[in-house]
């Protein structure tokens, strides 16, 4: 919150208290000038300071307040018990719109106009009792009453400041609880007596509970930072002169209240940057066929222990092409390195301190701070950023942040000995590399081992040599654990002994000297007692660039893709399945692609079919596809009509379902074995992607296999068969 | 008139030290310490004190004496906020002395030993060394 409302607040619940106690002392002397005086000056303050601050309600409650103290003092009127009701009712409306102001930003939605006449009314001198309290010892008055007893005790209630410091020492407290309990429970099992048993699983619940209702007390919803998005957002638009429709979901999800600071800024960024980068002019957008009005999404939500905020635009995307040009032109990277680099290497970029694509230094965004700061503070939060572009379709930025700055989800894993933690938000998977000759493995690349995973090369970081370069590394052939961790816009491996698992850990500060080890972000106590250190992955990340660093490494990738190409580079059509991962299919195998309405398909046990051509169409699914991953937040709508990609082998005619046609690439299919089953042969890295590519003969052989079966007069018409489903495999359906 | 100094004794590598006694919140056997990496050589490790992490100091690396012996006990000296244990041979006593005994640190001593030590008291079978409990963490 802002400081000087968070001021004005706490200032003006105290001038309310003394409005209060003053109008008590002011039925027993209605004359005491000095005390009408204070009473006056007090409601003024108020009043000022909400019109600085913009608050209209409050301000013409204070101000109507104000001239019937006015009044007052100067002796027009006398302080009669039902005047002294309805500044007390003044009282309690002002204190809701403050804690309306507290909890949401913004005054509350009381009608502010009968009391605003009643105030009128009292100031009249001609008017003893105001017109609109007929019965002041009961009505309104008598509310004013109720509410002098009950409102102002609750809003106290609901208001006890408590200073963040001593929530912090109440969680750590209740950390050390929940670690002498856990060194509790065997002890208790070892005694097997059961009154301890009981105490101890007492002791147990509680302790839980305790550390939850603690971290709840620091808690506030996302909605206090998704506030200032509406208008933040209108009034971008509007200098931009574009149109955006804002979409907030989830802003009840719960962050830790430092939390919620550390990711205020970057949210700003983002959708300063969604607003002035992303969504395009309405005409432009006009042209290319959308709707003249852009779309943000900000959605937040609970995953896996984190807390997940993407900001989402409609846009142009991110314009690799003119990132990649940017770079060149600024001296980022020489062209060979720019033009070497992958798509998802060249959206890295925008991270790097200073990158901005805009040449013009609008009001808006463009001077150079952008992407990096919103990286550096998320990950200092101990959170992580990603950013997906489609081009024409829209950026998406994902924040995974954690839920509180106290407590970490973090992977602890085992080296030489010692324990250590390495936050899980930057954690991207876990790998059990087996002997070290095992293919596909550790590869040396410049006299440093690097890891080929799928379609990355990563410099790979024993956490031994990096953490204690100068001791003897005991040989071992132990197979090796490798945690893919991504910190800086950099993946690297770090090489570990033995992976323990996630846990949930309490941060330690390590105190000096030992704070100012780049290496480690602090200590935590685990359940047994003993002390594990936190790895600052953002500098083991730096650390690891002593490997090789992000373009050498491009290099090193084409250098290597080089070699294979002119054998064998096909035409391979690139579709979005159902399910929203992608695949190729050799383009030579392709007769057509069709859009079929999903009604004119047909059942036939233990097949698909659909009317094509004078013939019988079988339809075939990809079975057993894997979750769809990444970032494709492509909905699959209950779609009216499907793509079919048909292929004619043998003279066979086969259709598969696809979800989405992508793009017809020309690329070397590098095969590996990863998702081989019916139907797959493997994966391939297409466009910086990994595509699944279809066996096409074994589908064709297959659905001709299975239509046989089903009807051996194929070719007369389908018969409506609402009889046994088909087998499993073609239930994905979505 | 003169006033009395208390102090907690313990041996390191042969020779008699001393803290005050204000300055030393327990005495723990040595618990299992978590080593930390690029930390200063003194820095054996850390460990858990009710909660608390507490940096461990090898006195005899802090001293430059001989590396080398079985480190007991675990000195846990609190000055101010900082907590910091301090490995030594093992606990001696707590003494005390009159105050004019103690004799300011000589001149002449060797690095390490300059700002770690306050003065010394000649006892009757050798010498007692007093040492500064806040300066014996490195910055």
């Amino acid at each position: 919150m802002d400081e000087a409302v968070q001021a004005f607040l706490e200032e003006s619940h105290e001038n309310l208290q003394l409005m209060e106690q003053g109008l008590l002392r002011l039925e027993e002397h209605p004359g005491d000038s000095e005390l009408l005086a204070e009473m006056f000056r007090t409601i003024h303050t108020i009043k000022g300071t909400c019109g600085f601050l913009g608050y209209s309600r409050l301000q013409s409650l204070s101000h109507a307040g104000e001239s019937l103290l006015a009044a007052l003092r100067d002796g027009t009127i006398v302080a009669s018990a039902p005047i002294v009701d309805v500044i007390l009712e003044l009282v309690d409306q002002v204190r809701r719109h403050l804690s309306a102001i507290e909890m949401q930003g913004s005054e509350c939605e009381d009608d502010a106009a009968p009391l605003l006449e009643r105030l009128a009314a009292a100031t009249t001198p001609e008017v003893p009792a105001p017109t609109g309290l007929p019965d002041a010892s009961r009505e309104p008055g008598g509310t004013g009453d109720a509410a002098l007893e009950a409102a102002p005790a609750e809003a106290r209630e609901s208001s006890v400041r408590v200073d963040v410091a001593l929530l912090d020492h109440l969680l750590g407290l209740a950390g050390e609880l929940v670690l002498a309990r856990n060194q509790l429970v065997p002890l208790a099992v070892v005694e097997e007596n059961p009154a301890l048993a009981e105490a101890v699983r007492r002791i147990e619940r509680s302790t839980d509970q305790l550390q939850a209702e603690i971290m709840r007390t620091r808690m506030r919803p996302l909605d206090s930072v998704f506030q200032m998005a509406p208008r933040l957002v209108r009034r971008l638009a509007r200098s931009a002169g574009k149109r955006v429709r804002l979409h907030l979901e989830g802003g009840e999800t719960e962050l830790d209240r430092g939390m919620l600071d550390a990711i205020r800024d970057p949210l700003v960024h983002l959708l300063r940057n969604a607003v002035d980068h992303g969504i395009e002019s309405p005409e432009a957008r006009m042209r290319s066929g959308k709707p003249a009005e852009g779309r943000i999404r900000v959605n937040a939500f609970h995953h896996g222990g984190l807390v997940t905020v993407e900001v989402e635009d409609d846009g142009a995307g991110v314009d690799l092409g003119l990132v990649r040009h940017r770079a060149i032109e600024t001296g980022l990277l020489r062209r060979a390195e720019a033009e070497a680099l992958s798509d998802r290497q060249v959206l890295e970029l925008i991270f790097r301190p200073g990158f901005s694509t805009t040449r013009e230094v609008t009001g808006v965004s463009g001077r150079g701070v952008g992407m990096d700061v919103v990286r550096v503070s998320v990950e200092r939060a101990g959170g992580s950023v990603e950013v997906a572009s489609t081009s024409g379709a829209g950026t998406c930025v994902r924040l995974r942040i954690p839920l509180t700055l106290a407590i970490l989800p973090v992977l602890l894993v085992e080296d030489c000995d010692e324990r250590y933690a390495i936050p899980q938000a930057s954690v991207q998977e876990v790998l059990l590399l087996g002997a070290r000759d095992r293919p596909g493995g550790i590869e040396v690349v410049g006299g440093l081992p690097v890891l080929r995973l799928r379609d990355r090369l990563m410099p790979l970081v024993l956490l031994r040599q990096l953490l204690w370069p100068h001791r003897q590394a005991a040989e071992s052939d132990a197979p090796c654990n490798v945690v893919v961790v991504k910190a800086q816009g950099r993946f690297f491996g770090l090489v570990v002994e033995s992976v323990h698992g996630v846990l949930e850990i309490v941060v330690k500060p390590l105190g000096p000297p030992l704070n100012r080890i780049p290496l480690l972000a602090g200590a935590t106590v685990l359940g047994d007692g003993s002390v594990a250190l936190i790895l600052d992955v953002g500098n083991v990340a730096q650390e690891a660039q002593s490997g090789p660093a992000l373009p050498e490494l491009a290099d090193t990738l084409a250098g290597s893709e080089e070699g294979q190409t002119g054998t064998g580079a096909r035409n391979l059509l690139l579709v979005r399945s159902p399910h929203g991962h992608h695949a190729v299919i050799p383009v030579d195998t392709i007769e057509r692609m069709e859009m079929l309405p999903v009604a004119a398909l047909e059942t036939l046990p233990g097949l698909e079919v659909v009317q094509y051509r004078g013939g019988v169409l079988p339809i075939v699914r990809i079975s057993n596809e894997p979750q769809a991953g990444g970032f494709s937040t492509a909905a699959t709508p209950a779609a009216e009509s499907i793509v079919v990609v048909v292929f004619d082998h043998l003279g066979r005619r086969t259709g598969l379902v696809v979800g989405d046609l992508v793009d017809i690439v020309e690329a070397t299919p590098a095969l590996e074995e990863v998702g081989r089953r019916p139907g797959v042969v493997g994966s391939v890295i297409v466009r910086d992607r990994v595509a699944e590519l279809v066996d096409v003969e074994a589908l064709v052989a297959e659905a001709a296999e299975a239509l046989g079966a089903a009807r051996p007069e194929a070719g007369s018409g389908p018969a409506q068969a609402g009889a046994a489903r088909q087998h499993p495999d073609r239930e994905a359906r979505q | 008139m003169s006033e009395a100094m208390q102090l907690s004794t313990f041996r390191l590598a042969g020779g008699l030290y001393g803290l005050p006694v204000a300055a030393v919140q327990e005495i723990l056997r040595t618990p299992r310490l978590t080593a930390v990496p690029m930390a200063p050589v003194e820095v054996v490790g850390l460990f858990s004190l009710r909660g608390l992490i507490v940096p461990v100091i090898d006195l005899r690396r802090r001293l430059a004496l001989d590396p080398s012996g079985a480190a007991t006990n675990v000195l846990v000296t609190r000055v101010k906020e900082a907590i910091v244990g301090l490995l030594v041979d093992a606990v001696d006593d707590v003494v005390t002395l009159d105050q004019t005994l103690f004799e300011g640190a000589p001149e002449g001593l060797g690095e390490g030993w300059k700002d770690a030590v306050t003065g010394v008291i000649k006892l009757a079978d050798g010498l007692l060394i007093v040492l500064a409990p806040e300066r014996l963490l490195p910055r």
